[in-house]
């Protein structure tokens, strides 16, 4: 069970979050909102939408805190009894296992286009797998230690390779600001939903925080950092394919970086270091859906961690392997995002009145 | 016991974890780095027998192949490229085709620049014509394209090293010139198209295996097809409209002495505001120009006296608007089409109206009146200012 070990910091804390939450929703951002706003005011749906999710992040924290020393899995019981408790643990779960499916398979199909066009899927997936096992294993603390090791690189590459995008920019391609009014940037908020599911992992490792007093702070950053680089790639990849232009592409921030070459300076191309940067930041989704899932059946049936480890592998696997073509991916897709907000905005709203109103908080064991 | 057995295991692993699926010799490499694309009815050859196919296409690429020469002997001219021929009716087509007459795959990432033929343009949608360029991951979207009136296959055999990079070096010369258009990617290409924007193409002419950039293609939004040619001047006047000018020289007449005097660019920029008066729509478009003067013909020219650049400056105003009267005469009275970008600054100024007005535009727009205001000012005209009268 919990050992003493297992704690993380508040900055830890943000860091798993936000590296939780960069995936694969990025890649296809740009024009999931396009396609649903048609105006150039995407970016300001994707705004929105994570200042609401940060809103109902905070209630999750609010929840969270009032069982401090435990995970949702452990919790949930107390709050709607023992039955239902269980049944929304393994919907969680559920959902945890079918987004790291999700997630591998993502990279699999990317780095098949990209990257490796002959390759099998099966040679990808399976040592991405293993390595997630691996790490795995480990527990929280190798987890968190690497999203740390990960995270400034990733920033600052990001930062650089969206900045040379500005050869191709093209600022009449994202105005008029709110030409058309409101209400097409309402109805792209909907669309983000895939992007922005993160901070339902929340839920699970919150118990692991050396300081949980300090939750609220840690998911706010969290998820603001993720938020500004949606943001910016919203804008870039908008500024320079154009509102037709990024409807018509499947991954459209891969396509932002085709567009130009830089001659002269010692790399001509870049999408190669956006894709291998993404690949990590797939890989530590994974890894963390993993972990999360595996540690629910742990809760649940009181057991060891590391079977079901090595038992959840596979499965993913399959199930990876499962969608037949990119549109039933797709759909997966918007699937899970749905299911992640409501574990962010629906469940957490209603156990928390619900705690409030049986009076159910931890009691302190001093 | 264990022990070897680990070692051993981790021997094995190198067998896994030192290859690459994908790795292929760049020595077996046919580097694409140009292909154009033209209308053919050749007949089918002899060659082609069994085929159900039309030919219509014609495409020729460009291959550079890494493979280091051997340096002849008899001083000839060794031939740095390769081009390959094949004609289909689609474009992944002959790609194949090209498969059974190579014993190398050519590879497209590195492709430079793709030229299409004048009368393909005319007959097929670019939109679909480009579309395997577009899908596949190989080819780049950052590829130039460019318009050949007449044979394409030309341009890519001109007398230079390689034809390819020839075009794309002359591509880069846009600082030097006002008559050339700003590159148009292939990624761009088909942002416009899926935006069914009206756009220009940079065309070029190839006689006697020497190439020359001239003018622009237009290609008109909702079908996607070449409908007709901007000469240079007339690219010139779009340039000065658009503000795309990074350099290059304007020639006008001293009113007075008839003498010539260049003017060497410096910057321009160009501001169109639309104006939206019920049905009624108009454009200013201003245009404010420096640079400096460096060639006059003109006799007793006195630069170090304000009033000669006066005149001066008057006489490239003149010729900057005769250029930008003539440019928008063609595309509004000839061509009924907007490429210049006035439908972007309408979008962007009344973009609830626009809805409306997008349906009709080049209508509308070949019926606004446009009121152009240009400025020139000189700066400074190089260590020369006073010319001496000899005669």
């Amino acid at each position: 069970m919990m050992k003493q070990k297992d704690r993380i910091t508040t900055t830890q804390m943000a860091i798993y979050v936000s590296t939780h939450m960069t995936a694969l929703g990025i890649l296809t951002l740009p024009r999931v909102v396009t396609a649903t706003t048609q105006t150039p005011d995407g970016w300001i749906s994707v705004l929105l939408s994570g200042l609401v999710i940060n809103l109902f992040a905070i209630v999750l924290v609010k929840l969270c805190q009032r069982f401090p020393q435990e995970s949702f899995y452990q919790y949930n019981p107390k709050i709607i009894g023992k039955w239902f408790g269980i049944l929304l643990s393994f919907s969680l779960i559920t959902y945890f296992i079918l987004l790291g499916s999700f997630e591998i398979r993502g990279m699999a199909e990317v780095t098949h286009l990209y990257l490796l066009p002959r390759t099998p899927f099966m040679a990808t997936i399976i040592p991405f797998i293993c390595l997630g096992v691996y790490l795995t294993v480990g527990g929280i603390n190798p987890l968190v230690r690497l999203f740390e090791v990960l995270f400034t690189p990733s920033i600052l590459i990001f930062i650089i390779v969206i900045l040379l995008s500005l050869k191709t920019f093209e600022p009449n391609n994202i105005r008029p600001v709110l030409g058309q009014g409101i209400l097409p940037v309402i109805k792209g908020m909907q669309p983000t939903a895939l992007a922005l599911t993160g901070p339902e992992t929340m839920l699970v490792v919150f118990s692991f925080m050396k300081e949980p007093q300090k939750g609220i702070k840690a998911i706010t950053l969290g998820i603001a950092t993720p938020l500004f680089f949606y943001i910016m790639t919203t804008i870039f990849t908008l500024g320079s394919l154009g509102v037709a232009g990024v409807q018509t592409k499947t991954w459209p921030v891969l396509s932002l970086f085709r567009q130009f070459e830089y001659t002269g300076i010692i790399f001509e191309r870049f999408e190669t270091f956006m894709l291998a940067i993404w690949i990590l930041q797939i890989f530590t989704t994974f890894v963390t859906c993993l972990y999360v899932s595996a540690l629910g059946f742990s809760q649940i049936f009181k057991k060891e961690i590391k079977p079901f480890i090595f038992g959840l592998a596979p499965f993913m696997y399959v199930i990876s392997l499962s969608p037949k073509n990119i549109n039933d991916f797709f759909h997966l897709g918007d699937f899970l995002g749905y299911v992640g907000i409501a574990f962010i905005i629906v469940v957490p709203s209603i156990m928390i009145i619900i705690a409030m109103l049986r009076g159910k908080k931890h009691v302190p064991a001093s | 016991m264990f022990q070897l057995l680990k070692i051993f295991l981790v021997c094995c692993s190198l067998f896994i974890i030192s290859g690459c699926w994908d790795s292929k010799d760049i020595e077996e490499l046919a580097m694409e780095v140009g292909a154009a694309l033209d209308k053919t009815n050749a007949p089918i050859s002899s060659l082609d027998q069994g085929y159900r196919k039309k030919n219509i296409i014609k495409m020729t690429l460009q291959n550079i192949s890494p493979k280091s020469s051997p340096q002849s002997d008899k001083g000839g001219q060794q031939q740095k490229y390769e081009n390959v021929t094949g004609s289909g009716d689609s474009i992944l087509e002959i790609f194949r085709e090209i498969s059974l007459k190579k014993d190398v795959p050519p590879y497209g990432a590195h492709l430079k620049i793709l030229v299409i033929g004048e009368k393909l343009v005319k007959e097929k949608n670019l939109q679909i014509l480009l579309a395997l360029f577009d899908r596949t991951f190989e080819v780049r979207d950052s590829c130039i394209i460019l318009i050949a009136k007449g044979s394409a296959a030309q341009t890519l055999k001109l007398a230079t090293d390689v034809p390819a990079f020839t075009l794309v070096g002359i591509e880069k010369n846009r600082y030097r010139s006002v008559k050339m258009l700003p590159a148009i990617r292939l990624g761009k290409v088909m942002s416009n198209m899926a935006d069914h924007a009206n756009f220009i193409i940079q065309s070029t002419s190839t006689k006697k295996r020497k190439v020359k950039f001239n003018g622009g293609a237009i290609i008109k939004g909702n079908t996607n097809r070449l409908i007709g040619f901007l000469n240079e001047d007339e690219v010139a006047g779009l340039n000065f409209i658009t503000g795309e000018i990074k350099g290059g020289i304007i020639t006008g007449r001293d009113p007075k002495t008839h003498g010539l005097i260049s003017y060497e660019i410096s910057s321009v920029k160009s501001k169109i505001i639309p104006h939206l008066d019920g049905e009624h729509i108009s454009f200013d478009v201003n245009i404010e120009s420096e640079g400096r003067l460096n060639e006059e013909h003109v006799h007793a020219g006195n630069a170090f006296a304000n009033k000669f650049l006066k005149r001066a400056e008057m006489a490239i105003k003149k010729e900057v608007e005769h250029l930008v009267h003539q440019s928008l005469n063609k595309l509004q009275k000839k061509y009924q089409i907007d490429v210049a970008g006035f439908n972007e600054q309408m979008r962007i100024q009344f973009p609830k109206e626009w809805l409306q007005l997008e349906k009709d535009w080049d209508k509308r727009f070949s019926q606004a009146p446009i009121k152009s205001h240009v400025s020139i000012t000189i700066r400074d005209y190089m260590i020369k200012g006073k010319k001496e009268i000899s005669d």
